[in-house]
């Protein structure tokens, strides 16, 4: 994907993808003529000079007629232009994140497999109403037809009978939106208000002891007006050897209680989540970032930070940039009176 | 640019506190590490790390790569034990797909894990003591990891980030010296472990160094999220092979060595004994191997049904885990790497304050974090 992309110029995948945040900063650079700027800038006149044979800057298309012009005509051309050899998962390979359903408008093209918003069980039904079961429908591949003993597509389904999940849905009632088993694996979802309340009680409880928190990571569903993030808590207890997971939905730009104060080791999975998407924790005691520079503009995992994106602004801000002149014809003329 | 605090004084002698940059290079910080220190004298007050270096964005990638491509992305996170690291992932999708991998490509997957267990571990061992300054140790344990890495590399086709392990299972059977050769190597390895107690064990500097240093209560260890060998070295009986057992671990007999005091001596007795739990199961999986495909009927095109799963198995450094976000594509919509060095390094400022600023070297090397997978 590289080698036919890389004649676009910065100043391109940036207003390509503009949102409102970071990734709008590289139009600005385009306004000073930077040094990192015309290193890409100048390469499709060069590309005009050059003779075909060069090979290394024709564009897309003329490369691939060229290809197919010398190759027998059986042979079928891979390249990433054509469409019909994408995955069948996806529609077109694109530069710009693709979320299933959700568009650069913010308008969902078709039933997507997470609606309604809020709710996790639903979809998987929905999903199997709507196509045949996924795992089996990879024809364009060439796979032969014998897929292995498989259940179905539904891997998640309601939790019933245990005492742990009752204990929890009794004290909590309606703050527990929802508690079901993916693959034996039971996760709760939690409305926000109660989530800490709801993490003391699994600390303290003798039922629960989940005295190891394991991970506390985010998800981001940007066509979930409202909800967009799912912060997930994974807890693990030692004394009962029982993995629970705990998801609470926040809408974008809300804060998250921190839950550090409870398991120490939170601290810098929340400072990840908070680099990483943007998300600020309530009651943390050193919120800031970890493994981005501290000036860093954006929060990358965010659906909507492009994966190609080249920055230029931090990079000239803090790396020591030289241009140094290549220019051959000079090491000729000094190779030559040197001898 | 991160500013350091300026120290009014009158002079260099009416200091109190100083703030030493244990800078990203750095020969015992394993990596790309920046450690900040506020030191009294030579005494740790405090401590911060700076971490990111070697930031890749492997979970943003997790998102633009199909099951299948992303796999080789998972030996580059912790690249000293390049081969557990792919069970982890592989195993996460293969949970999510619910195919059942050959019986033979388990225990060939047991045997190269516990493999790379004990290669992670002798790396550990050298550049810990080494650290320390026992620097004959360094090179004797690599001649044993190069005889593993030569298996590897007859088996899997490289050394050290060895894409070993395919969904569905292996993509090469074994050849046919396999076998003799890693029970050739499992026959001269406890002479050569008895060979490194010989020279640690009891020594003095040694034991000057690491008793006592870093001291972790059990309780505290777990409120920290730490798992793997310093988990184990204060007293908890954490295993995931053992608690949560994956692949074929539950076929195998073998013990959890646990230790009593917390410090960094027990960290590694706990290593050391660990590597001769290993060889016990490399023995075990050799004895038992059935034959039988090693690959299981899995779909060119890999597209798990919605959910979403977590798996998490027992890496050298401690859990590792993935959880993993399916909608129905053939792309992960959201890729997580539980890395255990990463939150195993968030007790180093728990650890050293209160210690001397040579115990902060030992402490990073008792942790046994890899920067590739701090940072990812």
């Amino acid at each position: 994907m590289m080698t036919d992309e890389t004649k676009d110029t910065p100043t391109d995948q940036g207003s390509e993808s503009a949102e409102e945040k970071s990734p709008g900063k590289p139009s600005e650079t385009t306004a000073q003529a930077g040094p990192a700027d015309t290193v890409g800038a100048d390469v499709p006149e060069k590309a005009a000079a050059l003779p075909p044979e060069a090979g290394s800057v024709l564009p897309a298309e003329e490369l691939e007629a060229k290809v197919k012009s010398e190759l027998p005509p059986d042979e079928k051309v891979k390249t990433e232009a054509k469409a019909e050899d994408a995955l069948p998962g996806v529609d077109k390979p694109s530069l710009t994140p693709t979320v299933e359903g959700a568009s650069e408008k913010g308008a969902p093209a078709a039933p997507t497999k997470t609606e309604p918003p809020s709710h996790e069980a639903a979809p998987p039904r929905a999903a199997a109403a709507e196509k045949p079961a996924p795992p089996k429908a990879a024809p364009a591949a060439g796979h032969k037809p014998t897929p292995p003993a498989r259940k179905g597509p539904v891997i998640t389904v309601d939790i019933t009978g245990d005492a742990l999940i009752d204990g929890i849905r009794q004290r909590f009632s309606d703050a527990i939106t929802e508690a079901v088993a993916t693959l034996g694996q039971q996760n709760i979802r939690v409305k926000k208000e109660s989530l800490i309340e709801l993490c003391r009680y699994l600390h303290d409880d003798e039922e629960a002891l989940f005295d190891m928190c394991t991970d506390v990571t985010a998800v981001h569903w940007p066509e979930r007006a409202g909800q967009e993030f799912d912060i997930v808590i994974l807890l693990y207890s030692v004394p009962k050897n029982r993995r629970l997971r705990v998801k609470a939905s926040l809408a974008d730009g809300e804060a998250c209680p921190s839950l550090a104060s409870i398991w120490e080791g939170a601290n810098w999975m929340e400072r990840e989540v908070f680099d990483m998407f943007g998300i600020r924790f309530e009651g943390h005691p050193d919120l800031r970032r970890i493994l981005l520079p501290s000036d860093w503009p954006g929060h990358p995992l965010r659906k909507e930070y492009p994966i190609e994106y080249r920055d230029n602004e931090w990079t000239d801000k803090h790396l020591d940039y030289r241009e140094i002149d290549f220019d051959t014809s000079l090491i000729d003329v000094k190779y030559a009176e040197r001898r | 640019m991160q500013e350091q605090p300026i120290v009014k004084q009158e002079t260099l002698f009416d200091a109190e506190e100083m703030v030493l940059n244990m800078g990203p290079q750095h020969p015992s910080t394993h990596g790309v590490l920046r450690v900040i220190l506020k030191l009294d004298g030579e005494t740790v007050i405090g401590l911060d790390c700076d971490i990111g270096f070697l930031h890749r964005g492997v979970e943003k990638i997790g998102e633009h790569d199909t099951y299948a491509m992303i796999t080789p992305y998972w030996d580059r996170l912790d690249y000293v034990a390049a081969v557990s690291n792919d069970l982890c992932y592989v195993e996460g999708v293969e949970k999510l797909l619910q195919v059942e991998v050959p019986k033979r490509a388990e225990y060939l997957r047991v045997v190269l894990t516990e493999l790379q267990r004990i290669a992670s571990h002798l790396l550990w061992l050298g550049t810990h003591a080494m650290d320390i300054g026992a620097v004959t140790v360094l090179l004797y344990c690599f001649r044993e990891r190069e005889e593993i890495l030569k298996i590897f590399e007859d088996f899997i086709g490289a050394r050290l980030t060895a894409h070993a392990f395919r969904i569905g299972g292996l993509w090469w059977d074994a050849y046919p010296e396999f076998e003799k050769r890693v029970r050739d190597f499992l026959k001269i390895l406890p002479g050569r472990i008895d060979e490194y107690e010989t020279l640690l064990n009891a020594n003095r500097i040694w034991l000057q160094r690491t008793v006592g240093i870093g001291i972790l209560p059990a309780e505290e260890a777990i409120n920290l999220s730490l798992t793997g060998p310093p988990l184990r070295g204060s007293g908890v009986k954490y295993d995931v092979r053992k608690a949560q057992p994956y692949s074929a671990y539950s076929d195998f007999q073998f013990e959890i060595p646990v230790g009593e005091n917390g410090d960094t001596y027990d960290r590694y007795l706990v290593r050391m004994e660990e590597m001769k739990q290993s060889a016990l199961i490399i023995e075990q999986a050799l004895d038992g191997l059935p034959e039988g495909p090693v690959m299981a009927k899995v779909p060119k095109l890999i597209k798990p049904p919605v959910g979403d799963v977590y798996h998490s198995i027992e890496a050298p450094k401690g859990e590792l885990g993935v959880y993993m976000v399916s909608d129905g594509t053939g792309k992960p919509y959201r890729m997580r790497i539980r890395p255990p060095s990463y939150i195993n390094l968030q007790s180093l400022k728990r650890m050293s304050i209160g210690h001397l600023v040579a115990d902060v070297v030992a402490l990073i090397g008792t942790l046994d974090i890899v920067l590739g997978e701090v940072d990812r």
